[in-house]
């Protein structure tokens, strides 16, 4: 029997950069504020610091930030006709588990999606009709706008010290920025991060080839750097340990750095780390959640926190399954198309080239989380002609690198073979000399693409596991193909001594290696309670005191990384809550 | 200069307490750990001929070393594979938590399944491992007349390739391929990880490709070894501790 | 002893880097403070990530009660001054191999300088 507790304010289940601005945001309403986080309270000092925190080994091979998948995972099949199977070890994504979340492990790659994100269906639409969207394809309009967010993606981009270059100041068109990207009121908050040498070679390559090279925005600081909330940031000191590690100079822009501290300070908020929430509960209309059952991780505790409001910011797959086995909203059933919870899960998808050049010293340990340039002739321009190539959505491409380490990263030309003299030789030559460019594609929603709960394995605490059905379509099929041309074209244009090319992806998703921990999806956020699990305030449409905070939301998938609109979308629900919510409890949005 | 008869006393205290830490553990118990025993030793130029094993027993060990130093041959770049330490790093690793399946998802019921959805038997890796080897030796003695450690290197490169390639079949036993996948992730890991697991000694695995490591700060060096060799003199976490 | 003869050589080039900047400008250096007010606090306040430098000068490298120092900085043996912190700034990784700080240094002379008067003027 779960002992239960006072009752407070708001909990808040999770507490990465989702929980940690609502967490601000509400206790700064004078509203008192419990988070829980299954995880463990890891700090810079201690935990990140040099030189245990520079160990490939623990943290990129064996995961040590990340969720265990001996406690939960999930099972993953490719399509409804298979059986679905655990995931018996983190692979393709890598959910955090710790206080922080994945922000604490991030790269930063931070984005502003635009309108064509946004009113994906109605711009397709628009501009090429409705018959370009294939039937299966369930996209849809978001309810929230570019001009509506952009101040909320500012606020996000100073917490988290985002070093970038604007491209759009107020409509006037930027040198050296994304000149694709939608209007900025303001500059970023720092500068560009400085260009590694691999970077300099794409992006010189591309601007001949008359495409649009830019520094990639990221919350690395390039300078040292005070945000909103008083924290301070070192500068980047580009270790080169950046993406799976937590950052040891505080220059990358972490929750555990960037706002918790600031949160930490408030009477209003407690923090219970260790603490795993199974589910929430309702009361009897079914309109009202009355809090969380959770069970403390350190002792098996359970207990009941009764709250006025619960606000889930767990990661999305973690969102996704709580509502699930909350039984709150409608499972989605992919056979007819009804429901809600699990609806338009989306990932991405990728390929990428590698290039050797004979001589040269890319100094690969040597860069930032997001030190490469990329480009956004063939993502967010709108006015790139997608029906040539008969897709819909777009790819993010760059050039440089990112957190590349040896046991992960040793490349090696074409036909070398994998062990013995010849290997090592060439393991040795070549390591310094190669660089690669990446793409990063869109998943568009598909209605066979869903999460649900599994009939048949359970995790630690006798719950079922969620079940994730997925696999790559057409669209991203014929996206990668574009893809992989347009870097080839690139990287042949470079003159590479050898190259190995990129290919367009046409096997399977597969839950190995990993890919990216971009996972969206499955309580989408919308106009209508029929098609959408939460309003345009990220509000359940079920239980009005419910809100449901992360890239869960996201009604399809795009190319960049999502944690701008991740951050941004936490700054708007948390401004309804304080200046709508508060005052009248209830719908915000009447369907 | 002031610094030394205070390392020197250090080093100095905590020899003796260990010592008389062994000391007392022989007289209370006939088994001296063998840590202990490592640890009696200071920090000397010339580590012991072999560390021992704390997982594998002699046949597998045998199978590790034959396997690590045909992957790593010694040449003028690094010494091989057990001069390495791969050896050693396979055997810590199998008999550590990883080996044990820390983090695995252990529960049934067990299915093969599609590729896709990634590993699916029902063997804790340091299981996987030991049943692997078990299957391959019998393979090659089936094939070759000769364990694995025993077979000619020209046979061993033929194996090992057969293995890679899915064309050994173990009969009774886990695949062949998963088997080898965990041999080379691991042989890999020992080469390029930390020499604190007891791989990569000397961190001669990092000077093969001009790794330095883990000390790291460089906001100067991104502009002044711009297309430049960056000196190789790599620094692991012992050395910072 | 190893350490401290490396030490001493950078003590003697960061000399004579310094030699020409003069007028130093502790304003200045008080933004160049930025770049260590992450870890490092310039009140009378508890260590964070890094050490507190409030009362630095005259201390012995290492000896801080409330901070974990790096076995590097133990053994350094040395007492900061205007001179050791000038020479340890300039390149830390090479004035005291393996210590633990993750900073790349302060390559300008006349910015150290700057930094080394405000700090002075701060902590003194």
């Amino acid at each position: 029997m779960a002992k239960k507790l006072k009752e407070v304010d708001v909990v808040i289940v999770g507490l990465g950069w989702t929980g940690g601005i609502l967490s601000k945001e509400l206790t700064d309403a004078g509203l008192k504020v419990v988070a829980l986080e299954r995880g463990g309270n890891r700090t810079t000092q201690d935990d990140y610091a040099l030189p245990g925190v520079r160990d490939e080994l623990r943290y990129v091979v064996r995961h040590d930030l990340m969720q265990n998948t001996a406690r939960d995972t999930l099972t993953v099949r490719n399509n409804i006709s298979q059986e679905a199977l655990p995931m018996r070890r983190l692979g393709s994504f890598l959910p955090g588990e710790v206080v922080g979340g994945s922000g604490v492990h991030w790269s930063g790659h931070t984005w502003r999606w635009t309108d064509m994100e946004l009113k994906v269906r109605s711009m397709y639409e628009e501009r090429y009709g409705k018959k370009y969207i294939p039937a299966d394809m369930t996209i849809q309009d978001w309810g929230v706008s570019y001009a509506e967010l952009e101040p909320y993606y500012e606020k996000f981009e100073r917490a988290a010290a985002v070093s970038g270059k604007a491209g759009n100041l107020r409509g006037q068109i930027q040198e050296g920025g994304n000149p694709f990207e939608a209007p900025r009121q303001n500059e970023y908050a720092l500068p560009p991060l400085t260009k590694i040498h691999a970077s300099e070679m794409f992006n010189a390559a591309a601007k001949n080839l008359g495409y649009h090279p830019f520094p990639r925005p990221s919350a690395n600081a390039s300078r040292p750097y005070t945000n909103q909330y008083g924290a301070q940031f070192g500068a980047c000191e580009y270790c080169g340990y950046c993406q799976r590690f937590g950052c040891e100079a505080n220059a990358k822009g972490s929750p555990h750095v960037a706002i918790i501290p600031a949160v930490m300070k408030s009477a209003n908020f407690e923090l219970r780390a260790h603490s795993w929430v199974t589910r929430v509960i309702k009361d009897k209309s079914g309109k009202r959640v009355t809090g969380v059952l959770y069970i403390n991780v350190l002792t098996g505790e359970e207990f009941e926190q009764p709250a006025n409001m619960v606000i889930l910011t767990a990661f999305a797959l973690n969102n996704v399954h709580i509502m699930l086995t909350s039984g709150i909203g409608q499972p989605y059933d992919p056979k007819t198309g009804k429901g809600v919870i699990g609806k338009n899960y989306c990932y991405q998808t990728g390929t990428s080239a590698t290039l050797f050049f004979e001589g040269k010293h890319f100094n690969p340990f040597m860069n930032a989380g997001g030190s490469n340039d990329t480009i956004d002739d063939f993502n967010t321009n709108w006015d790139f002609d997608r029906s040539k190539f008969g897709y819909i959505g777009g790819a993010n491409i760059s050039g440089g690198f990112n957190t590349n380490l040896p046991i992960g990263y040793r490349p090696v030309p074409r036909g070398t073979p994998q062990w013995g003299r010849e290997w090592k030789a060439a393991t040795a030559k070549w390591y310094q000399a190669a660089m690669k460019i990446d793409a990063s594609g869109a998943v568009m929603a598909n209605r066979y693409n869903y999460l649900d709960l599994d009939p048949t394995y359970r995790n630690a605490f006798g719950q079922p596991l969620m079940r994730m059905t997925f696999d790559y379509k057409e669209n991203e099929h014929k996206m990668g193909q574009h893809a992989a041309q347009v870097i080839n074209d690139i990287a042949k244009s470079m003159n590479p001594t050898h190259f190995t090319p990129a290919v367009a992806r046409t096997d399977p998703w597969t839950v190995v290696p990993y890919q990216s921990t971009h996972n969206t999806g499955g309580t989408i956020m919308g106009v209508n309670p029929k098609s959408s699990a939460v309003n345009r305030y990220l509000q359940s449409w079920d239980c009005h005191n419910l809100f449901v905070v992360g890239a869960n939301v996201f009604a399809h998938n795009s190319s960049y990384n999502p944690t701008g609109p991740v951050g941004a979308l936490a700054y708007w629900t948390a401004d309804a809550i304080r200046n709508q919510y508060l005052k009248n409890p209830g719908q915000l949005v009447h369907a | 200069m002031k610094d030394k008869p205070e390392g020197l006393n250090r080093r100095a205290f905590l020899k003796s307490a260990v010592a008389g830490g062994a000391a007392a553990a022989a007289t209370a118990a006939t088994v001296v750990l063998p840590q202990s025993a490592q640890a009696q030793a200071p920090a000397q130029a010339t580590p012991p001929a072999s560390p021992g094993y704390a997982f594998l027993n002699p046949e597998e060990a045998a199978f590790v070393e034959a396997m690590v130093n045909h992957m790593v041959p010694a040449d003028a770049l690094t010494p091989n594979g057990v001069d390495l330490g791969l050896n050693i790093y396979i055997d810590r690793a199998l008999a550590g938590a990883w080996g044990k399946g820390d983090r695995m998802y252990m529960q049934g019921p067990w299915k093969q399944g599609v590729p896709s959805q990634g590993y699916q038997l029902p063997l804790t890796p340091a299981e996987l491992y030991r049943n692997g080897i078990a299957a391959a030796n019998i393979q090659c003695i089936k094939t070759y007349g000769k364990p694995f450690d025993k077979v000619t290197d020209a046979q061993r490169e033929e194996f090992l390739r057969a293995l890679r390639d899915g064309k050994v079949v173990f009969e009774n036993g886990p695949p062949a391929r998963a088997f080898f996948n965990t041999a080379y992730q691991t042989v890999m890991e020992g080469m390029f990880g930390d020499p604190i697991y007891g791989g990569n000694r000397d961190k001669a695995g990092w000077k093969l490709i001009g790794f330095p490591g883990v000390i790291a700060v460089h906001s100067q060096d991104v502009v002044k070894f711009r297309d430049k060799a960056y000196p190789n003199n790599p620094v692991g976490i012992a050395d910072m501790s | 002893m190893k350490i401290s003869r490396i030490f001493s050589m950078t003590l003697l080039a960061g000399f004579a880097a310094c030699g020409p900047a003069q007028a130093a400008d502790a304003a200045h250096g008080q933004k160049i403070f930025a770049e260590c007010a992450a870890c490092h606090s310039a009140a009378k306040a508890p260590s964070g990530v890094g050490p507190s430098l409030y009362g630095v000068f005259g201390r012995k490298a290492g000896t801080l009660d409330d901070f974990r120092f790096s076995p590097a900085m133990k053994r350094a043996n040395i007492v900061w001054s205007r001179e050791t912190l000038e020479s340890y700034i300039a390149d830390p990784q090479k004035a005291i191999p393996a210590n633990r700080m993750p900073f790349g240094g302060i390559p300008d002379a006349q910015n150290r300088a700057d930094l080394l008067d405000y700090m002075e003027q701060t902590f003194k």
